[in-house]
């Protein structure tokens, strides 16, 4: 069971950053759910495997679905050999998926790899589509609300903030690219290249001449 | 002179001169900032993330580090992958030596705008050397407006290797000549070009620009005084794709205005104080221009309502109408705009306005959102509500110096002008303190409010600070508010980025406090003069880290101690006066040398700065502007020091006495490379004049007429 204690510490890590609010949420991550992982599954599940069957059934029952047909669910296997169960509509957030659904090449029964991304970064990474699911109805209230489910869902700690920059690059999740961008651009602002190093965990490459010559040549060749 | 050609050539003997006078090796900031928050330490063994992610992400976090260029430096001093991001990220390049560009472009091959706006002296090498260099032939825009020494051999260079230029900015080059504008001929793709002051270019040289540049969209000639009909008329027949065309100041007559009212796309005319434009050649206009959204006729002696009504008859797409020094706005002209459906913005500033005329301005235009009687002579209370009762939907009003309204038309704005975002009434006289709580309490939506030089007292500032969006605000001279208003304003406006508080004594370091608590984007604050404001106020200034403005002239208490703090909160400082802040020394100058990078243009006249101080600032490589008058510790050899190794300056102002005494192969030197040396002979005035005595004489000025 030490992928589910993983994908534990990962939340854990998620609620020290964050709100009281957002603890909650993580909690009852709703519309999502991990596949836990025993030994005896290996990392390629075959379609229509009874247990991803369970996890599935098991997912529409916590979201208080009734009618089978309403909400279309789809099944991801992660970077780290685990099943994301995520309702169809949160995952076409991405780019990726959409597309990977719309050329036909993931069959609603197929479980879709998505090799470059772990587990539990998916399920961050869904928990931000599903908030994100009315994008563009232009309430200002909602729009208000995003904002600060953004601030908080932002404010993690660095690996948590490169998983979400990396993975939302792969997945194509264009809100979610810009808010981790800005995110670092602002960890940046207004600090020296020692702090960005120290901030970053960032080795000097430079040799102290070279160092030096770029720094004259910031301060005297333009503004 | 040898010696001085090598100092100004290398940065290595900026740096040397700084470290020699400072002692500081290092110019790192990181030494004053607190250490940030540390990893956890499990995260040891994931080192060297960041410095690994694709060009791509950087390039999208590089897109978000625009607001500063010290963010850009510091990203690029980081590590090596973030250097080569950067490089191959850079658009917009602002040399401050231009002998160093060439070495600058090539670090940065994707450079495609180039703005010599900090650089006095371009030469053609230099211009040689952009054609030459691998972002040449991607170089979309280039400003040489404040540049000099260049010819028609760089311009033609420019043009022919740099194909895909679209904007070249040649303003206040006055020894441009027509071959230089044959050369900028050939740059076939150009579509904006501005030539502002060009006056030795002829007729020859706008036809082969007009010959040469089909594709121009705006074309600036503004004070071109050696063009006429002929060349202007082939440009318009030439040039069919203009959109943007000024001729302010020029020789146009009515030959060409036909030729030039016809251009097809033609959307803003500006015909700023044309001596040849008249009513006959207006009036004998065949079709007006229907595409023309913005027209500025102000200043055209010769042009009454009955020429203006013949350019505007068809102009019915007009947005725009700007009549600045017009002659008198009478009830037949302002009647000629009731066609003008389209029409937003008003401008008669400086006009003399007839009471008919502003009524029949209330009928005319439609939509009215911008109306500008800034220093109009007959402005009444009835002309004033009569328009403003039409126009409710008005956001901007200037009434500047309208001597004549009292509190009668403030309430007609208050009633009325509901959406006003912007409220200028400098010198509004006659109109009582009590008028101010009307505007507080109607206009919510204000940001810009100007009331310098008013009645307005506490309770009309405590009114005003319910306009929660002011960014803007100018009370400057309006010596009857204090701290106990001011402190309302810092508690109720959180948005304020500007305020004037120009000789207002009553203001004392609690009131600035409040402001510099509540008003965290305070950009520029003017304390000239308030005599009480002390260190403690400068030190509560430092936590405004977007402060970029800061006038304390005559503030005689600040010290070192105060600037100090200001140094080091406000790091991105572009402007600072100081002039008879008798108790700052060269110690306060090192503080700034060390942290405020962005340092432009200071004032140190009447200060305790000597030489040392001045050569601590020549350490900030973008300062541009000195005032140093009046420095008593300040020697000749050690000013002549001082000014070069300032090798960026453009402008320094300094006292006559020192003329004789500098070498003159030094001031030589100084002028070949940009740096206008302006000599004054002021007398030496010790004191701070009492505010008192200063308003009694810029009154007993105004009554007379002088002002």
């Amino acid at each position: 069971m030490a992928a589910v204690t993983e994908t534990e510490s990962v939340d854990k890590k998620i609620r020290m950053m964050n709100s009281s609010s957002e603890e909650v949420a993580v909690e009852n991550p709703p519309a999502i759910n991990h596949m836990p992982e025993d030994d005896s599954a290996s990392a390629a599940i075959p379609a229509g495997n009874s247990l991803s069957d369970q996890v599935m059934a098991a997912a529409i029952s916590e979201t208080g679905e009734t009618g089978e047909g309403e909400k279309k669910n789809l099944r991801l296997m992660s970077s780290d050999g685990k099943e994301v169960v995520v309702e169809a509509a949160v995952a076409m957030k991405s780019q990726l998926i959409r597309q990977m659904i719309e050329a036909d090449c993931a069959g609603e029964s197929d479980v879709i790899n998505i090799p470059n991304v772990t587990a539990a970064v998916l399920s961050l990474i869904f928990r931000y589509c599903e908030k994100h699911l009315g994008d563009g109805d232009g309430d200002k209230a909602i729009a208000n609300d995003l904002k600060s489910f953004d601030e908080d869902f932002i404010s993690v700690d660095l690996d948590t903030l490169y998983d979400l920059l990396m993975g939302s690059n792969y997945l194509d999740v264009k809100g979610l690219l810009d808010l981790a961008c800005q995110k670092v651009a602002d960890l940046i602002k207004g600090k020296s290249p020692d702090e960005i190093r120290r901030i970053f965990n960032i080795e000097k490459d430079f040799s102290p001449e070279e160092e030096e010559e770029v720094n004259k040549e910031n301060k005297w060749a333009f503004e | 002179m040898g010696e001085i050609r090598t100092l100004r050539k290398r940065t290595c003997e900026y740096e040397a001169v700084e470290a020699l006078v400072l002692g500081f090796a290092s110019t790192n900031p990181s030494c004053d900032t607190p250490p940030l928050k540390k990893r956890r330490s499990s995260d040891d063994h994931f080192p060297n993330l960041f410095d690994a992610l694709s060009d791509e992400l950087l390039f999208l976090i590089l897109d978000r580090l625009d607001s500063s260029p010290f963010d850009k430096k510091s990203f690029s001093v980081v590590c090596r992958s973030f250097y080569a991001a950067e490089s191959l990220h850079r658009r917009l390049l602002r040399p401050l030596r231009s002998d160093l560009v060439p070495s600058v472009l090539s670090r940065y091959p994707s450079i495609s705008h180039l703005d010599f706006s900090l650089c006095p002296r371009v030469s053609d090498g230099v211009l040689a050397s952009i054609a030459a260099a691998s972002a040449g032939p991607s170089l979309l825009s280039i400003n040489l407006s404040s540049s000099r020494s260049f010819s028609h051999s760089g311009l033609g260079a420019l043009a022919a290797s740099c194909v895909s230029l679209v904007e070249i900015n040649l303003s206040n080059m006055i020894d441009l000549n027509d071959a230089s504008a044959a050369a900028i001929g050939r740059a076939r793709n150009l579509e904006k070009l501005w030539m502002a002051r060009c006056k030795l270019v002829t007729d020859m040289g706008i036809g082969c620009i007009a010959v040469g540049c089909r594709k121009l969209r705006l074309l600036c000639l503004k004070w071109c005084l050696g063009l006429t009909d002929l060349g202007l008329g082939l440009m318009a027949v030439k040039c069919r794709e203009v959109r943007n065309l000024d001729l302010s100041f020029t020789m146009v007559t009515k030959k060409c205005l036909p030729a030039i009212l016809q251009l097809p796309y033609l959307e803003e005319l500006s015909l700023v104080g044309c001596p040849g434009v008249d009513d006959e050649g207006l009036t004998s206009l065949k079709q007006g221009c229907k595409s023309l959204e913005v027209l500025n006729m102000s200043n055209c002696q010769h042009v009454s309502d009955v020429g203006l009504s013949s350019i505007v008859n068809d102009a019915v797409s007009l947005r725009q109408l700007i009549l600045a020094y017009y002659s008198p706005v009478t009830h037949s002209l302002t009647s000629s705009l009731l066609k003008l459906s389209n029409l937003e913005k008003v401008k008669f500033d400086g006009c003399r306005i007839t009471a008919s005329g502003l009524l029949a301005l209330g009928n005319s235009c439609i939509s009215l959102k911008e109306l500008s009687l800034s220093k109009c002579s007959g402005v009444t209370d009835e002309g004033l509500s009569s328009v403003l009762m039409k126009h409710k939907g008005l956001t901007k009003l200037d009434i500047t110096c309208c001597r004549k309204i009292t509190d009668i038309s403030i309430a007609s704005i208050a009633n009325s002008c509901s959406y006003l975002t912007s409220l200028k009434m400098e010198s509004c006289n006659l109109v009582s303190k009590h008028a101010f709580c009307m505007i507080g309490e109607r206009c919510h939506l204000l940001e810009e409010l100007d009331l310098t030089d008013n009645d307005l007292d506490n309770q009309g500032l405590k009114a005003i600070s319910n306009c929660h969006r002011l960014s803007i605000l100018k009370i400057g001279l309006c010596l009857n508010v204090n701290d106990e208003g001011v402190i309302q304003i810092g508690k109720s406006c959180p948005l304020l980025e500007e305020l004037d508080l120009y000789r207002s004594v009553g203001i004392t370091d609690t009131g600035i406090m409040a402001i510099a608590h509540g008003c965290p984007s305070l950009q520029m604050i003017n304390l000239a003069y308030c005599t009480e404001i002390t260190d403690i106020a400068l030190r509560s200034l430092s936590k405004c880290s977007k402060l970029n403005t800061l006038e304390l002239r005559g503030c005689f208490q600040v010290s070192n101690y105060g600037l100090a703090g200001v140094a080091l909160g406000c790091r991105e400082i572009i402007k600072l006066d100081i002039k008879k802040c008798y108790h700052i020394t060269d110690a306060g100058m090192v503080s700034l040398a060390r942290l405020c990078y962005h340092l432009r243009q200071i004032n140190l006249s009447y200060s305790s700065v000597t030489e040392v101080g001045l050569l601590a600032l020549a350490s900030i490589s973008c300062l541009q502007s000195m005032t140093i008058l009046h420095l008593s510790g300040l020697t000749p050899s050690g000013l002549a020091a001082a000014l070069l190794a300032s090798g960026g300056l453009t402008k320094v102002k300094l006292h006559m006495s020192f003329k004789s005494l500098i070498p003159k192969f030094l001031i030589q030197h100084l002028e070949s490379r940009g740096c206008m040396l302006q000599w004054r002979d002021k007398p030496f005035q010790a004191e701070v004049d009492a505010n008192e005595i200063w308003k009694q004489q810029s009154q007993d000025l105004v009554a007379t007429g002088g002002f």
